[in-house]
């Protein structure tokens, strides 16, 4: 049995090597695919509206971009925050475009691109609360916070709050029903996320930080150890970055107010 | 009248416009109060929907969590189950199941698990189980776990909760009950998304009372005073509205609605400020825009009533002038005529009738002709005509006739008469009778003419003044010198304005008292400027002008030029004074030549006084040394040209001879007749003893009274034509006593000089009248004999002349004799030496001792000839600047064989013979010629040559240097410079600056060569008028080493700066040469260390691309103070030259060993290093100098001891130190370290 496990690791370990070897460019070309992980649920970067089941957002964009500059087809992979860093080592996509956070948790497991968007974290109440009116009203005794497990709320909050609960759900629709459902007062997420609940709710109401909270830059994500790969990545940002394509994207969802300064 | 109408219009317009508004507000006010009856009851109707809205969606979602906690039943409870529940489900914030004792079993939230909850709480209350949804008291906080109950008085708003309980009967028919925390948020969100706080605010009541929400902050949770009135209302309906005011004074409309099912009553207050905003806007609109409409009617209206009310003012005020306007006309003091556009008369006035004599009945229907008196030109008429039919308005003179047939002269204003349209009506004619003025006109303008015409034609100045000094109008002749075209231009102008500064002040400030004291100045005289600037005088008188109150209004003068006056009494006084008080003698005679005034000189020279010779004859002066035909060619020259010069012997009164020099003048009237003669004298008595002193100073030796050198050269160029003319000989002997030396050494030279005096008159006794003895200098004598037959006949007179010289004379107590050599040629034959007392006849072709220096002679004269002579040419510059100043030219013989010689090796050997001055000559000329092809190719260098003495000496130098000059045009005199040797000009002081005055005259200056050889004493310097000093090399090539050479050197430059001279210095072999000499003061400079001699040819590229020395440049002079430093380190320089000899073995060593004890340490430790002390530089001078006084006593021991070539290697150091320490002392000099650095 031992034995046996023995075999079936180094079997996966030397194809994992193979594949490294071989490198993720000739690879993706070889297949005429690539394979993008999203998180169907980021509103304005990787969205998919239940109602048409249509994928929107600027990192959708890109990615169709990025396809069209490979040659390949494009495959949509759906993926979470708490998935994150499972489904890119695992090798389920080849590269993860939903705006991550870089955290230096995933930047020890993953590999990122020069980030192009740079967001502080905003905080989502009731509209009906009456505890927090000011975001110096969240850390305080009673009050109860929600983060998804996974984002990269879950340790900057974990670490931040001192009064305040923190109350950690499993799913991101979870924190939001905790807090329109008032077991929680606010929950924490970043400006694209925050702009689908003022959008898209009656309930929710947008509590800013008065000064800079805390800063989050975002980028693309992918497996460490292929430079040739990531060497591709980068080209292809920054010809986009350089052709207008990247501001385009980034403007035609309304995101200028966090794009990178560059 | 006008008044009152105008205030009746006013009121009646006034009413009617009130009661117009009235009406219209009236109606207004009525519509608006309908509108806002239906506004009240659109918002009643609009609470009551929105209420039953809230209350079906309210009702809906407890019917769904009804259903919920049902649903328990079927279904295991466990906790994930219950939260399971809560899925999609945001208005409940947990499920709960209770156990036994109504405590909770079983929860959403495992904090609630063991929490009570009391069935009595719920409404409707049951104490068996109840199939149905019973809802408690509101919760604060955020769970069952952490609920508070709230006081009767009611809460704050905060996290709350709405409890809720059902039973639900189990499958196996038994009871159990659920409860869940209904989130009151929720609907709380909800109903605020429906009604802004502005618009109103939604309420929920528990049915029995207390507030369970409230979408208004401010209202407090638990109270039921905010229900009491719809408490009131739900006893009588469900539902219902009214209008209400709230405990907060805010008036609303208020619709409430109970649940059909649950124990909940919703309530919505709108406000009413905010539902009738509406109504308030369109009442206010309304109100405006009527507002509006009335005032602009009412605009309208006013602005037509004004000008209704103006128009008919107009018409009133225009009635009222039209009568006072006809009263005018009737009564007017000028005549005024009205006609029709054809000129037909329709109106005269009773003036018109008085002025012309027609009555207005006469004139009427006439045209304005019929007082024509024909006068005035058909031109004018037409004119008049064509100005009037255009409309404009006609002024001018007529000149008409009356009824009784007299004339008068009329000033007319005749306008056109136009009505609203434009079509000529009529023509109104105004007219003054103006007669009377026109005849006091024409007086005045006659008299203006005259006065005018006196302006412009007098010769004075005159001038009429305002009070301001400012010109009302003046005479032409005023205009003229002050520079104005016409005298109407300076008409208001200010003398300031108008004459030069100095002359304006006079004449304006003697004004002022005019004005201020009303008394005239009268012929003051003053200074002015005519036309053409030339300074000349007036004479001025200035009379006030007064007004009829008697103050001064102006002034007017007249000013008169009286410049000729004035300046022939100048010239008059100026006479008289030199006259009485010049230097020369002046008499003067009438025609007759009889004395009619002398001055006082003339009493000085003559001792006549002015009383004995008036009325005379000058002849009394004479002293009868003049010939008749002296006097006779006076008179000629006096009646042929007016005047005669020259000089007369006079005789004074006291009957001594005097010498005048005399001017007479024939003084001759307008008409050419003489009328005086004028005679002036100065004594020059005086100067003619000095000339003859001088004459014989010139020519006669000094000692022996016989003639000299030069006045032998005269007698013997006059003895040689005279002989030459006659065919006659001529003897020159050549005579030196012999012995002469012994004596002089024997007994002085007081009694060689009695000899020499005693023999030399022997001798010239020896010799007829008219030959000539000389002396030559010394003991050298010449004789020269005139009348030679042949040669024979010389003989006796040789032989006297031999005799006289040896004849022994007597000398106080001594007898001398001597015996005399003679030498004598014959013209045309050459002379040469003889021996001891006898003579010896001789021709120059039959000498050969001096053969050898013959044949040299002869062939320098060949090398003339060969032209194997040129010139080279050695620079000279100013150091400082860097400029090229001149050339020295430089004799070189290009010899066949011996190759280029220098001067040294030929010069000699012609020194004493003419042909030096034929080379001296070739030189000159050839310089002249290389510097007119230089001025020719654009370098203008000036060139020095050197002058032989005896080429200065030869007494046609100067004719001889002018036709050298002559002969080179191209050449300028003043670019040649002759360089005469100092010894040879103070050889012959007299002669040689005689030359020099001489050649300066054409521009050729000179220059005193190898300055400071020959002793020049300041006398002498003083007395040649050499422009530049030519320092001798000697003293510029040891001034480094030798004090006393740089003294001298420094001695020579000043000397030439107090002279003038300019000085160039000789022999500059080095940088420092050249460092040190521009430290003293001397810039000019030549020798090897600038160039050495060159071709011609060289020169000009040599100037090119020369550059002076970087240290030369901006090397200054030193001042007085710093001279001593020079000094000092050229002493240290001895110094080192005494010990390095006494190393060498050369000389004992005498100096001090002690760094105090020598010249450069008493230098050190004297008063006048204080002014370098504080320079960094001074210490290391010091620490160096102690440095090499030690290495030198080391030295010196080495050498003592024998060892010699030890103390010789040490040299070096010893000159490295020399060298360090000269440094260090350049740098204590001013500027030194920027001319270092430069």
């Amino acid at each position: 049995m031992t034995r046996l496990f023995q075999t079936l690791l180094l079997t996966f370990l030397v194809t994992a090597s193979d594949l490294a070897q071989a490198g993720r460019l000739e690879r993706v070309l070889g297949a005429g695919e690539v394979r993008v992980c999203i998180w169907p649920d980021y509103y304005g970067i990787s969205y998919r509206n239940p109602k048409t089941q249509q994928l929107s957002g600027i990192d959708v964009d890109m990615a169709q971009l990025l396809a069209r500059d490979l040659g390949v087809k494009l495959r949509f992979i759906d993926s979470s925050f708490a998935r994150l860093i499972e489904d890119v080592t695992k090798d389920r996509c080849d590269i993860a475009m939903f705006a991550i956070g870089i955290t230096p948790q995933r930047a020890n497991k993953l590999r990122f691109t020069r980030p192009h968007l740079v967001s502080d974290i905003f905080a989502i109440t009731s509209k009906s609360n009456r505890l927090i009116k000011t975001w110096d009203d969240i850390d305080q005794p009673g009050v109860v916070v929600a983060v998804a497990k996974g984002t990269l709320h879950e340790p900057v909050m974990r670490e931040k709050l001192k009064r305040a609960t923190l109350l950690v759900t499993t799913t991101t629709q979870g924190r939001e029903q905790e807090v329109e459902a008032g077991r929680a007062d606010v929950f924490m997420t970043d400006f694209p996320f925050s702009r689908r609940m003022l959008e898209t709710t009656d309930w929710a109401r947008l509590v800013a930080p008065t000064k800079t909270y805390h800063l989050t830059r975002y980028a693309y994500a992918m497996q460490r150890g292929d430079d040739a790969w990531h060497a591709r990545i980068e080209r292809f940002l920054s010809d986009a970055r350089r052709n207008g394509q990247l501001l385009a994207a980034i403007k035609r969802h309304k995101l200028d107010p966090i794009a990178t300064q560059d | 009248m006008l008044i009152k109408r105008g205030f009746s219009r006013r009121s009646t317009f006034a009413l009617v416009a009130l009661s117009v508004a009235l009406s219209a507000f009236a109606a207004t006010a009525y519509g608006l109060w309908q509108l806002r009856v239906a506004r009240i009851d659109s918002q009643l109707e609009s609470a009551a929907m929105i209420v039953r809205a809230l209350e079906d969606h309210l009702t809906q979602n407890f019917n769904v969590i009804d259903r919920t906690l049902a649903n328990i039943a079927d279904q295991p409870i466990s906790n994930p189950r219950l939260s399971r529940l809560l899925h999609q489900a945001p208005y409940l914030r947990s499920v709960v199941v209770l156990g036994p004792g109504d405590v909770v079993s079983a929860s959403s939230n495992p904090a609630n698990i063991g929490v009570r909850l009391s069935r009595n709480d719920f409404l409707p209350q049951a104490e068996a189980p109840l199939d149905m949804l019973r809802v408690g008291r509101l919760r604060l906080g955020r769970d069952f776990h952490a609920a508070r109950e709230i006081s009767p008085g009611g809460v704050a708003q905060s996290i709350s909760f709405i409890p809720v309980e059902r039973d639900v009967q189990l499958p196996d028919a038994s009871w159990v009950t659920a409860a869940a925390a209904v989130n009151s948020d929720y609907f709380l969100n909800f109903y605020s998304n429906h009604i802004a706080a502005a618009e109103g605010k939604v309420q929920l009541l528990r049915y029995d009372g207390p507030l369970l929400l409230c979408s208004d902050e401010g209202d407090r949770l638990g109270s039921d005073t905010a229900s009491r009135t719809i408490q009131t209302r739900l006893q009588q309906s469900e539902a219902g509205r009214f209008e209400q005011n709230l405990s907060d004074g805010r008036a609303v409309f208020t619709a409430y609605r109970a649940s059909r099912v649950y124990p909940f009553v919703l309530v919505v207050h709108l406000d009413k400020t905010h539902g009738l905003a509406a109504w308030r806007d369109t009442a206010v609109n309304t109100l405006l825009t009527v507002s509006a409409v009335l005032l602009a009617a009412f605009a309208l209206a006013s602005i037509y009533f004004i000008r209704f009310e103006r128009s008919a003012r107009a018409h009133e005020l225009a009635e009222e002038s039209l009568r006072t306007l006809s009263m005018a006309v009737q009564q007017s003091p000028v005549s005024i005529v009205i006609t029709d556009p054809d000129a037909v008369i329709q109106y005269v006035n009773p003036k018109f009738e008085s002025i012309t004599g027609f009555s207005a009945s006469e004139v009427i229907g006439k045209n304005p002709k019929v007082l024509s008196s024909g006068e005035k030109s058909s031109v004018e008429y037409r004119d008049m005509w064509q100005a009037i039919t255009a409309g404009q308005i006609w002024k001018g003179e007529f000149h008409n006739r009356r009824k009784d047939g007299t004339l008068f002269w009329e000033m007319a204003s005749i306008s056109p008469v136009f009505d609203a349209q434009g079509t000529l009506q009529h023509f109104v004619a105004v007219k003054e009778d103006i007669t009377e003025r026109k005849l006091a006109d024409e007086k005045i303008s006659e008299l203006n003419r005259d006065f005018v015409s006196f302006l412009e034609n007098t010769s004075d100045f005159v001038y009429f003044k305002d009070n301001n000094s400012r010109f009302r109008f003046c005479s032409q002749t005023l205009a003229d010198i002050t520079g104005h075209a016409s005298w109407r231009d300076m008409i208001g102008k200010h003398d300031l304005e108008v004459f030069p500064p100095d002359t304006a002040q006079i004449y304006f400030q003697e004004e002022l008292p005019v004005f201020e004291t009303g008394q005239p100045i009268l012929g003051k005289t003053d200074p002015y400027f005519d036309a053409a600037g030339n300074p000349g005088w007036v004479n001025t008188s200035k009379w006030p002008l007064f007004d009829e109150a008697g103050q001064v209004t102006g002034l007017f003068g007249i000013s008169r030029d009286v410049t000729e006056r004035i300046r022939s009494m100048e010239s008059l006084q100026l006479a008289a004074s030199v006259f009485t008080h010049a230097r020369e003698g002046i008499m003067i005679t009438n025609a007759a030549g009889e004395i009619i005034d002398v001055n006082e000189a003339f009493t000085r020279i003559t001792s006549y006084s002015k009383e004995d010779v008036l009325g005379r004859n000058p002849r009394l002066l004479n002293s009868g040394r003049q010939v008749k035909a002296f006097y006779e060619a006076l008179w000629r020259d006096l009646i042929e040209y007016g005047y005669w010069y020259g000089e007369v012997w006079n005789r004074r009164k006291s009957g001594e001879v005097y010498a005048v020099m005399q001017t007479i003048s024939a003084v001759r009237d307008g008409s050419g007749q003489v009328r005086h003669y004028l005679a002036l004298f100065s004594d020059i008595t005086p100067m003619k003893e000095h000339e003859r002193q001088l004459e014989q100073i010139a020519h006669f030796d000094a000692l022996t009274q016989l003639p000299n050198r030069v006045l032998l050269a005269d007698r013997l160029l006059q003895a040689m034509s005279q002989a030459h003319r006659r065919g006659q000989r001529l003897a020159v002997a050549y005579l030196d006593l012999d012995g002469f030396k012994t004596i002089n050494d024997t007994y002085g030279h007081d009694a060689g000089d009695q000899l020499l005096i005693t023999l030399s008159a022997r001798m010239k006794a020896a010799l007829r009248e008219g030959d000539t003895l000389a002396r030559l200098g010394g003991d050298e004598f010449v004789a020269v004999l005139l009348d030679l037959a042949d040669i024979s006949a010389s003989l006796p007179m040789l032989a006297r002349l031999l005799a006289a010289a040896a004849q022994p004379v007597h000398v106080g107590a001594h007898v001398l004799q001597v015996s005399a050599s003679l030498g004598v040629t014959f013209f045309p034959y050459q002379a040469k030496l003889a021996g001891k007392n006898r003579y010896y006849v001789f021709d120059a072709d039959q000498d050969r001792s001096l053969r050898g220096y013959h044949e040299s002679l002869e062939r320098i004269r060949l090398a003339m000839q060969r032209h194997e002579f040129e010139l080279f040419y050695q620079p000279k510059v100013n150091m400082r600047t860097g400029r090229v100043v001149g050339a020295e030219a430089l004799i070189r013989w290009r010899h066949p064989d011996q190759g280029l010689l220098l001067p040294a090796a030929f010069l000699p050997v012609i020194e004493d013979h003419p042909l030096a001055v034929e080379l001296g000559e070739w030189v000159i000329a050839s310089a002249l010629a290389q510097m007119a092809a230089w001025r020719a190719a654009g370098l203008d260098i000036p060139v020095s040559v050197n002058l032989s003495a005896r080429q200065l000496q030869q007494a046609d130098f100067v004719l001889r240097l002018r036709a050298l000059l002559a002969a080179q045009p191209d050449a300028r005199a003043g670019d040649l410079e002759l360089e005469v040797l100092e010894t040879s000009a103070l050889d012959d002081l007299v002669h040689v600056s005689q030359v020099i005055e001489a050649c300066l005259e054409f521009d050729v200056r000179f220059a005193l060569d190898d300055f400071g050889t020959g002793y020049s004493s300041l006398a002498y310097l003083k007395r040649l008028p050499v422009a530049m000093l030519k320092i001798d090399q000697s003293f510029v090539r040891d001034m480094l080493s030798d004090p006393d050479d740089l003294a001298i050197l420094q001695g020579i430059i000043g000397l030439a700066a107090a002279f003038r001279r300019q000085i160039i210095a000789e022999g500059v072999e080095t940088v420092v040469h050249g460092e040190m000499l521009l430290r003293l003061g001397c810039e000019l400079a030549q020798g090897f260390g600038i160039a050495r001699p060159m071709p011609a040819s060289d020169l000009p590229d040599w100037i090119t691309s020369w550059r002076p020395d970087a240290s030369w440049a901006n090397k200054p002079a030193v001042c007085r103070d710093d001279l001593a430093l020079l000094f000092t380190g050229v002493e240290h320089q001895a110094w080192i030259v005494a010990i390095e000899r006494r190393i060498k073995g050369e000389r004992d060593f005498s100096q001090p060993i002690d760094p105090n004890a020598c010249n450069f340490g008493l230098w050190l430790n004297s008063q006048s290093v204080g002014r370098y002390s504080a320079l960094p530089a001074f210490q290391s001078v010091v620490t160096v100098h102690q440095e090499i006084h030690r290495l030198a006593a080391s030295l010196l021991e080495l050498h003592a001891s024998g060892e010699h070539q030890q103390a010789l290697a040490g040299l070096d150091k010893l000159h490295q130190l020399r060298d360090a320490l000269l440094e260090e002392l350049k740098r204590l000099l001013p500027n030194a370290e920027s001319s270092e650095d430069t």
